[in-house]
């Protein structure tokens, strides 16, 4: 439990699979037992204090590497620790370290005002008194929840509950917060109020992130580490720039001229696109700097303003979704 | 440390239960109509009997049916079924991702609530009986405080059998089968419609010794000091601890067999 592993992984899965069996009708009455491979050998080790970002397209299989990673679901093969603990085994005592939010469910009492969930929380994971006054304090300032901390859950909008449920799960002060689609449905305010609430946390408290999300805005803002997950098997695992560089080698040179010219005729570019004064090159990184190619431009003609497009994150993750492991 | 939070689960389901108000007293009139109409066809028959089936009178039978209507709300007779809903939607999942076993959650909870429901619901309830009929109430503090203890070990006793048909979703998928089944066996076997007194004895004998009837006839039993109180605290006590049990070991069998639905 010791081993030199945990002082740096927080958090490791190794060949990880989870089954399903589920019924299906075969017939008028007959039911075939069909198994469902929801994560099929996932492996990969998250370093203390890093915020990974763990995507992939629906039924991918994240929500239940989520649920093994915090204890809920026995795994049905491979290995997991979290915390140095093996979570289904020790659910009770992990419980007490990491923060866990589903962010299509509720940790809240629905019925109460959101205070008293947080007053609960106290005594739930047993939180000194002043520890946790002060806890509550900072989340409640950076999460703007005061106007709303009498309300009954049931009444606070969406982004409102959802600022609840996150600082809820942090009061305790865990070790490793979980976060499945914290941002589902919050407005461009709310997430991007949540997005630097998460990146506080983890620059100031440490607290390593395992974040699953379909918005890749919060992968962009938020982790450096990025993992995505096809058919319940790891396709990419490493940083977001990477990811950039593998996929989709070209980018983009914007460039602004004195006046409206025929299509440039420039070595290691192409243009694609010429609009009045305004046109398009495209380049391989990989064989061509931005540097040289602005250089040549302004030797062919007369150069106003430029500006280099790097290619959208989400083209590159759609094209992969699409691909599959075919992509690599 | 652990016994302040149970005390601060049990006070979350007691505020929870006062917001059902509107709920609540639309319960105790249903529950008065019932009651008129069950002491009513119960009084008829008794009377058809020679005015006495069982140790119980007139005047006993009209308090157990207004004791029995005023226990609904405490016993949550038809209740239970928020565990099984949660199972269902996956919400289960949040369940288990608190420091907290399953049960020590929904019965620190439940024993709240079923103080709140005591005295907001059955206590009016049953004082409307009073006001209407004259029933036998006991003057002895030792009797109030052999009742008080009997219905905790009531609340106990039923909320494990709903736990435990709750808990059944995990193998079964549809909640239907075990939990009507459950009511079922509840209303038909616990003294609820009908005194365990009015049944042939060794019929009843039989039901005395049924778990159901811990939850429903032991308190009354006590209330109307028909046989001996102290055997009947032990009864209940001895399926309390049973049925807790039992519940405990079904809801870690859920969990190593646990297939939560949804993503
Ligand atoms: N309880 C279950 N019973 C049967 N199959 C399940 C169950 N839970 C999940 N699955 C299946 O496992 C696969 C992975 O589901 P999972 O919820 O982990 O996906 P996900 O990556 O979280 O997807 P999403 O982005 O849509 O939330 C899916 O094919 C799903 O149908
Ligand atoms: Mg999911």
């Amino acid at each position: 439990m010791s081993g030199s592993d945990d002082d740096t992984a927080v958090v490791m899965a190794r060949d990880l699979t989870k089954h399903f069996t589920v019924r299906r009708r075969a017939g008028r009455v007959r039911r075939d037992r069909v198994t469902v491979e929801a994560v099929a050998g996932v492996t990969f080790a998250v370093p203390r204090g890093t915020i990974v970002g763990y995507v992939g397209p629906n039924g991918a299989g994240k929500s239940t590497t989520v649920k093994m990673l915090t204890g809920i679901l026995v795994p049905s093969g491979g290995e997991v620790r979290v915390a140095g603990l093996e979570p289904s085994r020790r659910r009770i005592e992990l419980a007490r370290r990491i923060g866990v939010v589903f962010g299509q469910r509720s940790q809240l009492w629905w019925d109460l005002p959101l205070a008293d969930s947080f007053e609960l929380a106290r005594h739930l994971y047993a939180v000194p008194r002043s520890r946790h006054a002060a806890r509550l304090t900072e989340c409640v300032d950076l999460l703007e929840m005061a106007p709303f901390l009498q309300t009954p859950v049931r009444q606070l909008s969406l982004g409102q509950r959802m600022r609840g449920e996150i600082a809820i799960a942090l009061l305790h002060d865990p070790e490793v917060l979980f976060l499945d689609e914290p941002t589902i449905g919050l407005d461009v305010v709310s997430k991007a109020k949540v997005r630097a609430f998460l990146a506080d946390l983890n620059a100031l408290h440490g607290t390593t992130i395992v974040l699953t999300t379909h918005d890749l805005g919060d992968i962009e803002r938020l982790c450096s580490r990025l993992l995505i997950i096809d058919h319940g098997r790891t396709i990419f695992d490493g940083a977001l720039n990477d990811l950039r560089d593998r996929f989709e080698p070209n980018r983009t040179l914007v460039v602004d001229l004195a006046a409206p010219q025929p299509a440039l005729r420039i070595e290691g570019a192409q243009v694609v696109r010429v609009d009045g004064a305004r046109q398009w090159l495209r380049f391989d990184r990989r064989t061509t700097t931005a540097a040289d190619l602005v250089a040549r431009v302004a030797v062919a003609a007369d150069l106003v303003d430029l500006t280099v497009e790097e290619p959208d994150i989400e083209d590159v993750v759609a094209r992969i979704y699409r691909d599959g492991s075919a992509a690599f | 440390m652990r016994g302040r939070l149970y005390w601060q689960l049990a006070k979350c389901g007691w505020r929870r239960q006062t917001t059902y108000r509107a709920a609540t007293i639309a319960g105790m009139f249903t529950n008065s109509v019932f009651a008129l109409v069950q002491g009513a066809v119960l009084v008829a028959t008794l009377h058809a009997a020679g005015r006495r089936i069982g140790g119980y009178d007139t005047r006993d039978t009209l308090t157990y049916v207004w004791l029995a209507q005023a226990l609904i709300g405490p016993l949550a007779i038809f209740g239970g079924t928020e565990i099984a809903e949660r199972v269902q939607t996956g919400d289960i999942a949040t369940d288990f991702s608190r420091p907290i076993t399953l049960q020590g959650w929904w019965l620190s909870s439940d024993v709240g609530r079923a103080a709140s429901a005591f005295v907001f619901r059955a206590t009016p309830q049953f004082v409307i009986g009073a006001v209407i009929f004259t029933l036998a109430i006991p003057t002895s503090p030792v009797r109030w405080f052999a009742f008080a203890l009997s219905v905790w070990l009531a609340v106990a006793v039923c909320f494990s059998l709903h736990f435990i048909a709750d808990l059944a979703v995990f193998w079964t998928i549809s909640p239907r089968g075990a939990i009507s089944s459950q009511v079922l066996l509840m209303l038909a076997l616990s003294g609820m419609l009908l005194p365990l007194g009015f049944f042939p004895t060794p019929v009843a004998h039989v039901l005395r010794a049924l778990p159901w009837a811990a939850a429903v006839q032991g308190p009354i039993d006590v209330f109307l000091g028909h046989g001996n109180a102290g055997f009947s605290l032990l009864r209940q006590a001895l399926w309390a601890v049973a049925l807790l049990s039992a519940a405990r070991a079904m809801a870690a069998a859920a969990h190593r067999k646990l297939v939560v639905q949804g993503g």
